[in-house]
């Protein structure tokens, strides 16, 4: 049951914790950052996840009965209630995750949410790298996709829109890496729409008998640079869902679509993102209309976020998740004391654990992806 | 928490007397059955019942059925004012939200269930009705008609959807507890893929038809 130490905590150990990512990059910026250390050893089973408020939603805590493949629907019958994913890069961590909704549990329908966690760019592994090779091209691309409730193949548009979304993403990586190097938002931003448009397009020659609405999708993703000295991240998005960046002084929402423009979520009972503000007569009222891909959206919302600093969060989420946390204070606080700044990076199952904290009312298919950036060295 | 405010508005007056009324009081408390304990409405929805004929009385005022023991009887008796109705509702609506609100809750545009089986008896029902739906958190509402309702009216009041009863072995609440589920359930998972600069609508995927009823086009949506 003991955690052997090196992984308890990974700045600490022996060798190279990056997976050689580091070893080329000048000695000054080799020993300033380092991987966020990894969790400690269990103190308790985790049982049922926490919730918040008085009382638990009236949904079981667990996953109820899967879609039958005798709908027809063989696809949605085989996607998992859950997904879960990680990784670690240099000094970068990962741990994302994918939760069917209680709804969807009720009625026994398959998650419409969709996640990526998906290397792409040209690989450099210790293995291969010269001696005269030293700037890292790959990127990670980490995206989560929220299949339209209304569309009935909507679980079929949000899986396939992360994977032609990173097949064409990968044909432009150098270039994507070489625009976050530059710190480009132009470029960024063209090479970004062209590849979501075609995108889009590939996913509707999939689907050629039928209408685009049947399997519309939102994505949100980022672009991770490998290369440890560029510390810019591209973001976009087509429709709702959220973007935070966690520090110590809490949740900054980031809104994108221009230079990093974030606001810090401090107020109990602030403004909701996703409150409607198009017309006069729904200001406040919960507006679930969003655009969506592969067709029902103006642009691709991009932006250059500002350069991470050491120990900063990077939370992407669909609005299964936004809502709740932009919409309760408690739940904001919860899970900063999970994944902030002091929390070392949580095990993948305790990650699961956390994401899934309920709140009475939020009942929609969950999907959360942390990005902990590098912490400075001691 | 995310609230769904839900209105039943009845109609009380004397012709709804006897068979009617005894009808929807029967099944008041299938509705409340469940309402608060399917867990796709229940935890979501905050319910209230006005009834109206001289005039409207809020019966029940907006609650989490789950903390209700049970819900008021209708009474029949007066005439059908429709304006009383509609000014009722705007007010209730405005309170309730206005309240939810402070308390820290998003809230999804109210819906409301109007039945009646009648015609209006007062006069400027239509100014109340367009005060009501222009309204800041206007409701959508789902008009059935009961008996000798007259169909132009149901569908005039109806900014989403109008049913008439076409089989009156089929007791309109009964009716409404089926369609009920399948609204709530259905704002569950309303997103719409309409740009997010685009249009007004608010996208519900409900039934298109209630057993016993024949759904009314509406021509003005």
């Amino acid at each position: 049951m003991h955690q052997d130490s090196q992984y308890g905590d990974r700045h600490q150990a022996g060798g190279d914790p990056s997976d050689g990512l580091l070893e080329d990059l000048p000695p000054n910026l080799r020993e300033s950052l380092r991987p966020r250390r990894a969790a400690p050893e269990p103190t308790e089973p985790r049982g049922v996840p926490q919730h918040i408020g008085a009382r638990p939603p009236s949904y079981p805590p667990a996953p109820s009965g899967a879609p039958s493949v005798n709908g027809g629907d063989w696809y949605g019958a085989t996607l998992p209630d859950i997904e879960l994913d990680g990784g670690s890069y240099g000094p970068l961590t990962v741990r994302g995750a994918s939760v069917r909704g209680d709804a969807h549990r009720h009625l026994h329908e398959c998650r419409q949410d969709a996640l990526g966690v998906i290397r792409i760019g040209p690989t450099s592994s210790p293995a291969t790298a010269t001696a005269t090779d030293t700037t890292e091209d790959g990127l990670l691309l980490l995206a989560v996709a929220d299949g339209v409730g209304s569309a009935p193949l909507s679980h079929r548009g949000s899986h396939g829109m992360v994977a032609m979304a990173a097949q064409c993403l990968d044909r432009v990586a150098g270039q994507l890496a070489a625009a976050l190097r530059a710190e480009d938002a132009g470029a960024l931003r063209t090479l970004v729409e062209d590849a979501v448009d075609l995108a889009a397009a590939r996913l509707r020659r999939t689907r050629p008998s039928e209408r685009p609405e049947q399997y519309a999708t939102t994505l949100r993703a980022l672009l991770v640079p490998l290369d440890p000295e560029v510390r810019v991240r591209g973001f976009f998005a087509v429709g709702d869902g959220g973007l935070f960046r966690l520090r110590p002084d809490g949740w900054h929402s980031i809104r994108g679509g221009g230079p990093e423009d974030s606001h810090a979520l401090h107020s109990a009972h602030g403004p909701h993102p996703s409150y409607d503000r198009s017309t006069p007569h729904s200001q406040d009222i919960i507006d679930t209309r969003t655009a969506a891909l592969p067709a029902a959206y103006d642009r691709v919302t991009t932006s250059l976020l500002a350069p991470s600093e050491p120990g900063d969060v990077l939370v992407l989420c669909t609005d299964g998740l936004e809502g709740p946390l932009t919409g309760n204070p408690e739940l904001r606080r919860l899970l900063a004391a999970h994944w902030g700044s002091g929390a070392a990076v949580p095990q993948p199952a305790d990650f699961l654990w956390q994401a899934q904290t309920r709140v009475k009312s939020y009942d929609d298919d969950r999907t959360v992806i942390c990005l902990w950036e590098g912490v400075a060295a001691p | 928490m995310q609230i769904l405010p839900f209105y039943m508005v009845c109609d009380e007056s004397g012709s709804m007397g006897g068979p009617p009324i005894d009808a929807i009081n029967s099944a008041l408390p299938e509705l409340h059955q469940e309402i608060s304990t399917n867990p796709t409405v229940a935890d979501k929805t905050r319910f209230a019942l006005i009834g109206f004929s001289d005039d409207a009385t809020v019966l029940q005022p907006l609650v989490d059925l789950s903390e209700l023991e049970e819900l008021p009887a209708l009474t029949a008796g007066g005439i059908t004012s429709y304006g009383s109705a509609f000014h009722t509702l705007q007010q209730s609506i405005e309170a309730d939200v206005a309240a939810l609100k402070s308390e820290g809750h998003e809230v999804y545009r109210p819906v409301a269930f109007f039945l009646s089986d009648g015609v209006p008896t007062d006069s400027g029902w239509e100014q109340a009705l367009k005060q009501l739906t222009s309204s800041r958190y206007g409701p959508k509402i789902i008009a059935f008609g009961i008996g000798e309702a007259d169909t132009s009216t149901i569908s005039q009041v109806a900014n989403f959807r109008a049913f008439m009863q076409q089989d009156s072995s089929v007791s309109p609440a009964a009716a409404l507890r089926e369609f009920a589920a399948s609204l709530t359930r259905s704002i569950v998972r309303s997103a719409g893929s309409i740009p997010a600069d685009g249009g007004s609508g608010f996208t519900l995927a409900v039934d298109d038809t209630v057993p016993g009823f024949s759904t009314v086009s509406l021509d003005k949506l």
